[in-house]
């Protein structure tokens, strides 16, 4: 019971295919497929959500350095990146509420 | 570790624009108050020299390896002071006004009212994309959504 | 950031130009000039574009007063045969030689630039509103 998510063995264990593209849809297919396990779909939502906060930052740089002076995309790049990290915060929450509970599972 | 968490992300380039915007709003006060007074020569710091300046700080952070980490290079230049608390003093020259128009009075009546209302955006613009900042550290220090 | 609001500011000087000149022509309506003749009505012509502006955008868009120069319409002619500036001789013996301007042209043309003065100052105030706008998302 030492790896009951997979992350460490990435054996290929049932499991729900609930990360898919980052959209956090509540699949029908519960079966893991056998190409993308939920390690590599995480590792490449923190990926796109750290893409994101780094163009929000290179838009704030250019909008306050005189490079650009369309404030309202600036916004928009901030807010989809706040969005995005804030949508992985939660599902960090609850990932974290669900290893508790299955934790206290007795066998 | 409490410097990292202050000069995280965009927020060193937000707050030397805040400091920028906030100083020269008392040299364009002072110009308007003036504006009847005889022999007046009003003073101004050029904002396209700062944000230049800005600009090669950033570059210098960028190009030291930490993509958005690392305090934005003390910059001092002839009309910009950094001062050792972090406070920004504007050494203000005149205006570079070298061509003389024959309605010179009016570009500067409304020029100034130009450059408050500018400065004042620019100020509300910094001031809360710095806020929106240290929410985004405060969301994830708290793990609060 | 610092050169949004130089189109409507351009604006605004340029038609504050044209509100001097009309209010000089008004004022100057019966002065002659010092070589004897009539004052001539003074005319400001705009043209696109603003060198002054401090970036490349406000440089292209905006406005800026090209040159202001005298009205070429000839003078108006006024019967008043004792007047020391009549005419003496010619077709037009007689006539006292008047400044060509025109005061409800001149009045009509103030209003106009007055208009368009409000209206510029109403640009830029929906410049700011849409930013102060855009802030409000970050909330």
């Amino acid at each position: 019971m030492s790896d009951p998510l997979g992350f460490i063995s990435g054996n290929q264990i049932q499991r729900p295919d609930f990360a898919k593209s980052g959209g956090g849809q509540s699949a029908g297919a519960a079966t893991g497929e056998a190409g993308a396990s939920f390690k590599d779909v995480l590792v490449k939502n923190l990926q796109e959500v750290n893409q994101a906060q780094q163009e929000a930052q290179q838009a704030v740089e250019d909008l306050t350095t005189g490079q650009r002076n369309d404030v309202e995309s600036v916004i928009l790049a901030t807010q989809k990146a706040d969005n995005a990290f804030r949508m992985l915060q939660q599902l960090r929450n609850r990932m974290m509420e669900a290893y508790d509970e299955v934790k206290q599972m007795r066998v | 570790m409490i410097a990292d968490l202050a000069n995280a992300g965009a927020s060193p380039v937000l707050e030397q624009m805040m400091r920028f915007t906030a100083q020269r709003q008392r040299l364009l006060a002072h110009n308007v108050a003036n504006m009847d007074t005889p022999d007046f020569v009003p003073l101004d710091v050029s904002p396209q020299s700062f944000q230049a300046a800005l600009r090669q700080a950033v570059n210098a952070r960028r190009a030291s390896g930490k993509l958005d980490a690392g305090e934005v290079a003390t910059f001092t230049t002839r009309e910009v002071e950094r001062v050792g608390n972090g406070e920004l003093r504007l050494r203000a020259g005149t205006s570079s006004g070298n061509v003389l128009y024959h309605d010179r009075n009016n570009r500067d009546f409304e020029g100034m009212m130009q450059d408050l209302a500018e400065n004042g955006m620019a100020f509300r613009v910094a001031s809360d994309l710095l806020r929106r900042e240290m929410d985004v550290l405060r969301v994830a220090i708290s793990q609060r959504v | 950031m610092f050169g949004l609001l130089d189109i409507s500011t351009s604006g605004m000087i340029a038609q504050r130009t044209r509100l001097t000149a009309i209010s000089a022509n008004l004022a100057n309506r019966n002065s002659t000039m010092p070589d004897g003749t009539p004052y001539r009505a003074k005319r400001v012509f705009f043209t696109p574009g603003n060198p002054n502006a401090a970036t490349s955008d406000g440089q292209r868009l905006g406005v800026h007063v090209s040159t202001i120069e005298d009205d070429r319409s000839p003078f108006n002619l006024r019967w008043d045969p004792d007047h020391p500036r009549a005419i003496k001789s010619g077709q037009q013996a007689g006539y006292v030689l008047e400044s060509n301007v025109n005061s409800v042209t001149e009045q009509m043309n103030a209003m106009q630039a007055t208009r368009a003065y409000e209206a510029n100052a109403a640009a830029a105030e929906a410049t700011r509103s849409m930013v102060n706008q855009a802030l409000r998302m970050l909330a």
